[in-house]
């Protein structure tokens, strides 16, 4: 404090006492009174610390020092710490800062202007609808581009309207946002495509998702995978004993709207010996799954239904030695209003092994909208599980085919290497019993 | 030069004319001596020699670079196919490119040169394919195609081995004493009960005791090039202190120069 502000400050205090204050609110007013009444309580010189004096993030100054020798540091500045005793009952909409509340009367003007402007796209959507398709320029065609750029516009602005509302952004951050609201969508989808959709777009590049498994996939829907309680980050290897059981997802989409999705969960490497090469094969398949934006978890276990299972949940193994498997889990979109019949899907995909989503996409024109992966390796426990659930091949290995130089094969040469045979018996304790040498099958180069 | 190309003939003449007035003579006159040389071409001492930088040395270490497997040629993983200074060409399909460029493959196949303008418009590639009829590049978003390289194996189980000996002793006990870690001993041809000798080295461990004064070799050896240079410095200290004194007998005894004020301090208080 400068030696003028110190000369200053008790006048001030004075002059402060003496004028009325300007109550903002009446949570200010009643705030300016608890300062008064607690700014002539310290100029008692006795007196007793209250509970607010006790916590760190209210204490006063003349109790700081008991507090400090009890081990707690107070919070922060004095301003701060005697606005957080004033302000601690009052809601936040009516914290008594002059700028705040300045700044919250410009922003409901810009929604009140916001929600004018929805107002007036809406009635230009009523009358555009009520028109005559010929009357329109352009005939129908026309009328519905014009209308669909209407309705985007109208989405563009509800979430304008509502963006820069502080309530709206707490309770987003609360996890207690309405996600049927679109603000609460596109915040959703903002902090979604700011890492996990990095995050899953990377999986599908460096695990050869998009040439191997779909040639095009881009997410639009939030995918989280959840094994036992426990979120599975995508790509990483799963113990064999926990992914026994099937897994719960937790899917957020960030359009409006009801909607059916099928789900595959695809094993894109198993091992085809006699061919030397890899196959698919379908661990999970289910259609007609109702999916909303307030509707995020989707257990599979839960997925009974006749009409929805079509090739229940296979426990993912992997055999000893072969390469890692990736078990990607592919969320595919329905056409709007479109089942698929499952008994069908049941008689075509029963067998499970060489599944092509490609076909499976194409026959039921279906869109991929999600994607979470995991891997699964063979580890302590793959043996157990396969033997629980009857499935072959725990008991084989994968090795590497050796591949053989194309040089042809060198004789050994040396001045031991020429002394081996019989006609140089005399010479044999020299160029046999080599140390650190195996001579057992023949004169061999030294490796 | 110009000068003696054009007056050649001149020269020449001159050369016709003084030739035969001279039969006898066996040295010809300077001037036409040198008029010879030029003309033949001959060059004396006195002229610098030059043009000599641009003959190139007759043999040098060939670096063997170029291309080692040609197009179409059947190569095993690990194969060299092409050695070059700096990325002429860059590995593609099953290829992968060393430390100094070259272009290895890495797959069972046969080898092709192409362009891939979807991944880089203008580099040139190497790549093997497994199929001798394919043709690089692969289309695009088309499913890689991928080998297992592998056999399959029947898993070798490990035999359980008995344990208790044919006599009806066991081939292994265990001596437990309180206070000490469990000891392994393993029955030996002559029916003997014996710690492996390994096992016995794993015993220094669980004494806790400090074998080594020092954590690293570089450690030691540097405390004793400095121990030896302190024993150095001392001995030669000492020398200098014995000559300095009178050349042997009697050896000062070295005190530090506290104790000697010390000692000067004492003595005059005695003196007085």
């Amino acid at each position: 404090m400068s030696r003028c502000q110190a000369v200053a400050r008790p006048l001030a205090r004075q002059l402060r006492q003496q004028c009325a204050i300007r109550p903002f609110t009446t949570g200010a007013a009643r705030a300016a009174a608890e300062v008064q009444q607690q700014q002539q309580a310290s100029s008692t010189p006795a007196q007793q610390p209250s509970a607010l004096d006790l916590d760190p993030n209210s204490v006063l100054p003349e109790f700081e020092a008991d507090l400090i020798k009890a081990g707690k540091m107070p919070v922060g500045s004095r301003r701060r710490r005697v606005a957080m005793r004033t302000t601690a009952s009052i809601p936040f909409e009516q914290l008594p800062y002059q700028a705040f509340q300045e700044a919250r009367a410009i922003l409901a003007a810009d929604r009140q202007e916001k929600v004018a402007k929805i107002q007036e796209e809406l009635a230009k959507i009523a009358a555009l609808e009520s028109k005559d398709a010929a009357l329109v320029k352009g005939g129908q065609s026309m009328k519905d581009t014009k209308l669909a750029s209407l309705r985007r516009y109208v989405e563009q602005l509800k979430i304008q309207a509502d963006i820069n509302d502080p309530l709206v952004k707490k309770r987003f951050e609360d996890g207690l946002g309405d996600m049927n609201k679109p603000i609460y969508r596109h915040y959703a989808e903002r902090k979604w495509r700011s890492y996990d959709y990095r995050l899953i777009t990377q999986r599908i590049k460096q695990f050869n998702i998009v040439p191997d498994v779909l040639p095009k996939l881009d997410p639009v829907a939030d995918v989280q995978l959840y094994f036992r309680h426990a979120k599975i980050p995508p790509g990483n290897v799963v113990d064999s004993l926990v992914s026994e059981h099937p897994p719960r997802l937790r899917v957020q989409v960030f359009d409006a709207g009801a909607r059916l999705v099928s789900l595959v969960v695809l094993d894109a490497d198993v091992p085809d010996a006699e061919n030397d090469a890899f196959s698919k094969r379908c661990h999970f398949l289910a259609a007609n799954i109702p999916l909303s934006p307030d509707q995020t978890s989707l257990p599979l276990s839960r997925i009974t239904a006749d009409d929805q299972l079509a090739v229940p949940w296979l426990a993912p193994f992997s055999q000893k030695g072969a390469p890692y498997h990736r078990l990607g889990i592919y969320l595919l979109q329905q056409k709007p209003g479109a089942t698929i019949d499952v008994a069908q899907l049941k008689q075509l995909y029963a067998a499970r092994d060489g599944f092509s989503l490609k076909s499976f996409r194409d026959k039921f024109s279906l869109t991929p909208v999600g994607f979470n992966m995991f891997r699964s390796v063979w580890d302590d426990n793959t043996a157990a599980v396969m033997a629980r659930h009857n499935l072959p091949g725990a008991d084989v290995e994968f090795r590497p085919t050796r591949v053989h130089s194309l040089k042809p094969p060198v004789k050994p040469r040396g001045w031991e290497a020429k002394r081996q045979g019989p006609a140089y018996r005399h010479l044999w304790k020299y160029t046999k019993r080599i140390k650190g040498l195996s001579n057992a099958r023949g004169w061999t180069k030294r490796r | 030069m110009r000068f003696f190309t054009i007056q050649r003939p001149i020269l020449a003449a001159v050369a016709g004319i003084s030739r035969p007035s001279v039969v006898n003579s066996v040295v010809a006159p300077l001037g036409a001596q040198l008029a010879n040389a030029l003309v033949e071409g001959r060059r004396n001492a006195s002229v610098k020699a030059q043009g000599a930088y641009k003959k190139k040395s007759k043999r040098g270490i060939p670096n063997k670079l170029g291309a080692k497997r040609t197009g179409d040629q059947f190569v095993i993983p690990g194969n060299i196919l092409y050695k070059q200074r700096g990325t002429h060409w860059w590995p593609g399909e099953n290829c992968i490119m060393g430390r100094d460029h070259t272009i290895h493959s890495m797959a069972t196949g046969y080898v092709k040169y192409y362009r891939d303008p979807a991944k880089h418009p203008d580099r040139k590639y190497i790549g093997v394919v497994f199929n001798k009829d394919d043709t690089l590049p692969y289309p695009l978003h088309a499913e890689r195609k991928r080998k297992l390289n592998k056999t399959v194996h029947t898993i070798r189980t490990e035999v359980a081995k008995a344990e208790v000996s044919p006599s009806g002793i066991p081939f292994e006990v265990t001596r437990v004493e309180a206070g000490e870690p469990d000891r392994l001993l393993r029955l030996r041809s002559d029916y003997s009960y014996r710690e492996d000798n390994w096992r016995i080295g794993r015993l220094v461990k669980t004494t806790g005791l400090k074998t080594k004064a020092f954590r690293t070799r570089k450690q030691w050896f540097r405390h004793r090039r400095w121990r030896r240079e302190r024993e150095i410095a001392g001995q030669k200290e000492a020398e200098k202190k014995r000559a300095e004194s009178g050349g042997g007998g009697k050896v000062m005894k070295a005190i530090s120069k506290k104790a000697a004020k010390k000692a000067a301090k004492k003595a005059g208080k005695k003196a007085k």
